[in-house]
């Protein structure tokens, strides 16, 4: 089956997973957020490669903070952003996805970056509108359901690479619950096609979905025995919810066991970074002292997450 | 009217006389028809004056294929398909006799709505019509439903389509119910808790493409409980669309306990696993799920053994508002009707099963599940007939459907055998040979 | 592409076995250039011939430029070397200088990459020139405001590039001067923008380029490709 991702050419026109893309256009994006933390920090942020292109944030799921990153990204590039908040109007009316889309494309969106509740929306999207429109309207999936957050795994591989460099050397932990984690889930595609030959999965069963050893992880219900030796430690987040749908019975309980503390910490090793995507729940899923100690690299990877995203926009308005 | 129909491969249950045994032939025969039952097999009665005559060259005759599942979508659904979209469409499939299942709106608890129901597809020159019955009002598996009074109107069982009802006590007082009459409860082995919200295989493709999963465990959960009552009540129950190697090991072991039991599986699973959903194809969005490879092994050698009795088409037309929508919000389903030769030639040629046994699993053996003289061609029986040519390769298209539901897996594929002519009580109502 | 006209003619050294400098070395390869490299059309031109394609001597040539107009008003000036040739270009010029005119030219040289304002943009550009590891990054470590900002690049053609490489300076600041200095100029401009210092002129087909390359010890050289 044909990558819906990329054109014939092996190119990128759409961004929905990290999944099947292969190593060297991972690279590539990486090597092309590099250029654009540069412009980042001078007086003039912003280079005209976007200029008089409309870049639509269709948002069926509510997110102030990846909408912000993707508007401040595109402002950056001088494309002209439009924010939808989809549930709070047409949808409401019941409009159906596909319509809202034909709807926008009718008014000649060149860029559609978006976030659904249902895995796989994003693919239905862009299928619609390369059959409807050929190859000159981009779809970037800001986050389906559980299954992929791929420019916060780009962003998430930045930060490693940053700061530690060779992939093939490390052993990355992902703590907590990878079950509904779509960031969890392109992070691990992620990392194990960039060459990490040991990726951990850390939580309780109940939030462990099956088939991560498929998947190329290595899976720990016991924190301590995983963290020993890690470089990296991701930790995702606990949402309330877990607690209600009877997968686990209190955050005091998963603070206790899953919760990274600075005595856990000590496990890894002297120089491993701890990396969050945020939002954080101090005291449940991370201590103070660890998000706000000197291990912490959760600010970095928002100021990453800003120049991935000007890179796979600029990326994809190349593509013919 | 005397119908001739001259030199064509009879394949499947086939008897010589009225009443004698009955036997999965494979072999060129004539076949006679007067009055809209068959007459003679073999030559023609003494002064035999035929009123046409087809020459059928070579092509297969089969009974006409009985579907255990066929939603028809009347009453309440007439948006999506209608009772005359559908027949017609089940006789381009070469089915003649069709169960549906009670999931209507509303359902069909009631006598006067199955009543209703008969009449309408008698008035159409149509398949014969064996409703479902609900097993509880409203299917809201609370209260038993007034099961000799919807048998009076026509109903050969009593069904609760989709995952079991959570109360135990009213499937145990179904059960009972029913097997003081001698009716027959079909059930999904689904159960409702384990099953929830769940939209794929629980496994690792599921887990990669972060969708809920259904777990193997809520079929043999369901099968486990289904077997004990059935053990205490002695009752006859029918399982519907199997879809895993546990299930059919448990009804494997259910059967050699001389449970009165009978299953079905869908001819989808027969065919497609987890791994299809490729990118959220939402065509593949289907209850039971497609499990694996492992899973779809087990289904083709149950029916292959007899232990899974039938294949049916599970037939649910949806329109575009329902497939056209990310996966886990599609409503599951896929058009089949049309699909179930083909699609059950498929799997014969892979496995290489004989002709006659597949056509078996599609007309006799489900008939004996519900109960009623079809799926044999004999003397003096109905004049019910398929006629297909298993070479024929078709584009499955929207425009080659007669099905208002135009969404199945199998869209733009092509499938190699293809229904000829459809003949219902002695009469031609689908006529592709001579155009 | 790193490789010289020369070597593909074969390898010559000197054939007494005489140690030559480096830079000797490549004036010789250089010089073995037959006249004619694409079917009847003289390459070599107007200016000082065949030397035009002589990076080293192009070098030394504005670099004395550079330094005699420094020393006439006494400005100080700030190389900037365009990336990635130019960026080159630029340190080996500021070394020279440094030697002769302290003063004129103490502040160490910026580099600046012009992709972000290339004109080229979506409209069947290579894809890979947005990324950092072959465009380089812009790093300009000083003030821009009311500086004299020379420009340094190694090949100047249609403009274009400078175009861009304004635009991207402009983001940073207000120079109070800006001149262009370039290694070889090989005529084809289609914007107004000229060299204030040039290290020569050679006219070229539109299908050849003139590519610079640097070796291990510095020393740079010019080849013609075919595209």
């Amino acid at each position: 089956m044909p990558n819906p991702q990329l054109t014939a050419n092996g190119e990128l026109k759409h961004l929905l997973t990290i999944e099947g893309l292969p190593k060297a256009l991972i690279n590539g994006i990486l090597d092309t957020a590099k250029g654009f933390l540069g412009v980042n920090t001078r007086d003039v942020k912003k280079v005209p490669l976007l200029r008089g292109k409309s870049v639509f944030n269709l948002f069926f799921e509510n997110s102030t903070r990846t909408r912000t990153t993707f508007e401040i990204a595109a402002t950056r590039l001088s494309a002209d952003v439009v924010n939808l908040n989809i549930n709070t109007s047409s949808a409401a009316k019941g409009e159906s996805l596909l319509d809202t889309i034909d709807n926008l494309v009718a008014m000649h969106a060149d860029m559609f970056v978006v976030r659904h509740a249902s895995s796989g929306a994003p693919f239905l999207i862009a299928e619609h509108v390369d059959r409807t429109r050929g190859s000159d309207v981009h779809v970037i999936n800001a986050g389906d359901g559980r299954h992929a957050h791929p420019t916060q795994g780009l962003l998430d591989m930045y930060t490693i690479r940053h700061f530690k460099r060779d992939f093939t050397e490390l052993r990355v932990a992902v703590v907590g619950d990878v079950l509904h984690s779509r960031v969890a889930r392109s992070d691990i595609h992620a990392l194990t096609t960039l060459g990490v030959p040991e990726v951990r999965v850390i939580g309780p069963l109940t939030l462990l979905p099956s088939g991560l050893e498929q998947m190329g992880c290595q899976v720990y219900t016991d924190m301590k025995t995983g963290l020993k030796d890690v470089d990296v430690i991701i930790i995702l987040r606990l949402q309330n919810e877990r607690m209600r749908g009877a997968l686990l019975p209190s955050a005091q309980e998963y603070f206790k066991h899953y919760g990274l503390t600075q005595e856990k910490l000590e496990l890894a090793k002297s120089d491993a970074i701890v990396m969050h995507p945020g939002p954080m729940n101090r005291g449940v899923e991370i201590d103070s002292a660890v998000a706000d100690g000197p291990q912490a690299v959760i600010l970095e990877q928002v100021t990453f997450g800003i120049a991935v995203r000007m890179a796979v926009m600029s990326m994809l308005a190349e593509a013919a | 009217m005397k119908i001739s129909l001259l030199g064509g491969r009879l394949v499947g249950p086939i008897s010589y006389e009225h009443s004698g045994p009955i036997h999965l032939l494979d072999k060129i025969e004539s076949i006679f028809l007067d009055q809209g039952k068959i007459l003679a097999i073999g030559n023609p009665p003494k002064d035999f004056v035929p009123d046409e005559t087809i020459d059928l060259n070579g092509l297969c005759i089969a009974p006409g294929l009985v579907d255990l599942a066929a939603r028809l979508r009347e009453p309440g659904f007439e948006y999506k398909a209608t009772l005359e979209s559908e027949m017609r469409a089940a006789l381009n499939g070469g089915v003649t006799s069709l169960s549906c299942p009670p999931d209507t709106d509303p359902p069909l608890d009631e006598p006067g709505l199955v009543e209703m129901l008969k009449h309408r597809a008698k008035g159409l020159r149509a398949a014969a019509l064996y409703p479902l019955g609900a097993m509880t009002v409203g299917l809201r598996g609370e209260i038993i439903t007034e099961m000799a009074e919807l048998a009076e109107a026509g109903c050969i069982g009593f069904g609760h389509p989709g995952a079991l009802f959570t109360d135990t006590q009213v499937l145990l007082r179904a059960m009972q119910y029913a097997k003081s009459f001698g009716f027959t409860l079909w059930v999904h082995p689904c159960d409702h808790f384990l099953s929830r919200n769940g939209v794929a295989h629980s496994g690792a493709v599921a887990g990669r493409l972060g969708l809920s999963g259904v777990p193997v465990m809520a079929e043999t959960v369901a099968l486990h409980t289904i077997f004990e009552l059935m053990r205490a009540t002695g009752a006859r129950v029918h399982l519907c669309r199997l879809s895993s190697a546990e299930g059919v090991s448990l009804l494997r072991q259910a059967k050699s306990q001389q449970l009165n039991v009978t299953a079905d599986v869908s001819v989808h699973h027969l065919h497609l696993i987890d791994i299809d959903i490729g990118y959220f194809d939402s065509k593949m969005r289907m209850d039971p799920p497609f499990r694996s490879q492992r899973d779809r092994a087990a289904l083709r050698e149950a029916v292959q053994m007899g232990v899974i009795d039938a294949i049916c088409s599970d037939h649910t037309p949806l329109d575009d508002d329902e497939k056209q929508l990310p996966f886990a919000d599609a409503s599951p389903g896929s058009s089949a009707l049309e699909l179930l030769l083909p699609l059950a030639l498929k799997w014969g040629s892979e496995d290489r099963i004989a002709m006659a046994q597949i056509v078996d699993k599609l007309t006799r053996q489900p008939a004996q599940v519900l109960g009623v003289e079809a799926g044999v061609i004999r003397p003096g029986a109905v004049a019910d007939l398929c006629i297909f040519d298993p070479e024929s390769a078709w584009i499955v298209s929207e425009r080659s459907l007669l099905s208002q539901g135009k969404h199945t897996p199998f869209l733009g594929r092509e499938l190699i055998g293809m229904n000829k002519m459809t003949i219902v009580q002695g009469e031609v109502v689908i006529d592709k040979l001579r155009v | 592409m790193r490789s010289t006209i020369g070597d593909f003619l074969g390898r010559q050294d000197d054939a007494a076995g005489m140690a030559l400098s480096p830079v000797a070395k490549a004036r010789r390869r250089l010089v073995n250039l037959p006249d004619t490299i694409s079917e009847g059309r003289s390459v070599i031109e107007a200016g000082p011939g065949s030397a035009s394609l002589d990076a080293e001597q192009s070098l030394s040539r504005i670099a004395s430029q550079l330094d005699a107009k420094a020393r006439q008003d006494g400005l100080h000036r700030t190389l900037i070397g365009i990336h990635r040739g130019g960026a080159w270009v630029a340190r080996r010029l500021h070394d020279m200088l440094c030697a002769t005119n302290q003063q004129g030219f103490a502040q160490r040289p910026g580099f600046l990459s012009s992709v972000y304002h290339r004109d080229d943009y979506g409209h069947n550009a290579q894809r890979r020139a947005l990324s950092a590891k072959v465009a380089g990054t812009t790093e300009l470590p000083f003030e821009v405001n009311g500086s004299c900002i020379v420009l340094v690049d190694d090949v100047l053609y249609t403009g274009r590039t400078i175009r861009a490489a304004l635009n991207e300076l402009f983001d940073y600041g207000r120079p109070a001067k800006v001149e262009l200095a370039i290694l070889l100029d090989r005529g084809g401009r289609e914007l107004p923008i000229q060299a204030d210092f040039s290290g020569g002129t050679v006219a070229l087909a539109s299908r050849q380029a003139a590519l610079l390359s640097q070796d291990e010890g510095g020393v740079l050289s010019f080849s013609i490709v075919e595209r």
